[in-house]
């Protein structure tokens, strides 16, 4: 491969070359003509340079924290991350959570009042029935209207 | 490794203190910028304590730890979009305004060729970034690397080839002295 007739092709291959083969060692096409051509030399060169620059900035580090530094970092609320409930796992908090509200309230709530005179039953309009579902943060409640004016059953889900 | 995860502190620092260049290189690779490295390094080594027990033997350390480092990197992504979407950042206006890929006239200064090749560095994709640092910087193995990243050995070159393309050519943009010596 002569220094004047490869020079474009080697250009190409210097892109994707071993590094040993840009320093121009062994007997392979590209470090042959490396050694040969001063042009793609001083390109495999900047090459090389540039990659070492990359090489050295990734490779700059400081001292090492200490125990006592990592220790108080790790007790100073910031919680280790990594450590959140799963998503699967908070959603069946979420669920268990709703369940043991929904078991509360109907405990809390009074038994069954005689239905007021004129309102034929639970409710006459079915639309009335529909609880107003919201949405705030990320998180979803419904809010179920009861009987009595003075209670209204918020449930999250 | 044993003294440390029986809780010995001697040999628990000895064990951050070996790990610490590795796993800030390896979150510098990941977030591509100094100050978020840091941090996530912090983020990992807290983690690494805890999670010391969950390491069981079979697998290399180093594979482990960059599990560690990637889910780190992963949680830590995450809480920063939230942040994000929570406040803007003051930053951001300046740094879209300063130019991404400043040229440097013909002989600058190796500062500022080093602060290029981190732009161009940060613009390859993160699997990029972690395939070329682990194999063309660190001289791994194809199958180390594959053993490390969890994906095929064949999928750690072709990694390794589009981001050395890359990153080779923009270097050689660089130096418009070297396309003036071909022609």
């Amino acid at each position: 491969m002569s220094a004047e007739t490869s020079c474009a092709r080697v250009r190409d291959a210097l892109l994707l070359a071993e590094p040993a083969e840009l320093r121009g060692e062994g007997p392979g096409p590209v470090a042959t003509h490396v050694r040969t051509c001063a042009a793609c030399r001083a390109a495999a060169r900047r090459i090389l340079e540039g990659t070492q620059a990359l090489d050295e900035w990734l490779g700059s580090v400081g001292a090492p924290p200490s125990l006592e530094a990592l220790s108080a970092l790790a007790s100073v609320g910031r919680r280790p991350p990594g450590r959140a409930m799963p998503r699967g796992r908070r959603a069946l908090a979420w669920i268990g959570l709703s369940v043991a509200a929904a078991a509360i309230a109907v405990l809390v709530l009074p038994p069954d009042r005689p239905a007021p005179v004129g309102s034929g039953g639970p409710t006459a309009d079915p639309e009335e029935l529909l609880p107003l579902v919201q949405d705030a943060e990320g998180r979803s409640f419904a809010v179920l209207e009861t009987d009595d004016p003075n209670i209204t059953v918020l449930w999250f889900f | 490794m044993r003294a440390a995860r029986s809780g010995d502190r001697a040999a628990l620092q000895e064990l951050v203190s070996r790990a610490y260049p590795m796993v800030r290189r390896w979150c510098l690779v990941r977030t591509g910028d100094p100050s978020d490295a840091d941090d996530l390094t912090q983020d990992v080594l807290v983690q690494m304590m805890h999670r010391l027990d969950t390491y069981q033997g079979g697998a290399r350390f180093t594979t482990w730890l960059y599990t560690v480092v990637r889910n780190a990197a992963i949680d830590r992504l995450r809480r920063d979009r939230r942040r994000e979407r929570l406040r803007t950042d003051p930053l951001a206006t300046e740094r879209t305004a300063a130019d991404p890929h400043p040229r440097p006239d013909q002989g600058a200064d190796r500062t500022l060729l080093a602060r290029m090749l981190r732009t161009f560095f940060e613009e390859l994709p993160a699997r990029q970034r972690e395939v070329f640092d682990l194999t063309e910087l660190q001289g791994l193995s194809a199958s180390e690397v594959a053993e490390i990243l969890g994906i095929e050995p064949v999928s750690v070159r072709a990694h390794l080839f589009k981001a050395r393309r890359a990153l080779r050519a923009r270097i050689l943009e660089c130096h418009p002295e070297v396309a003036e010596e071909w022609t």
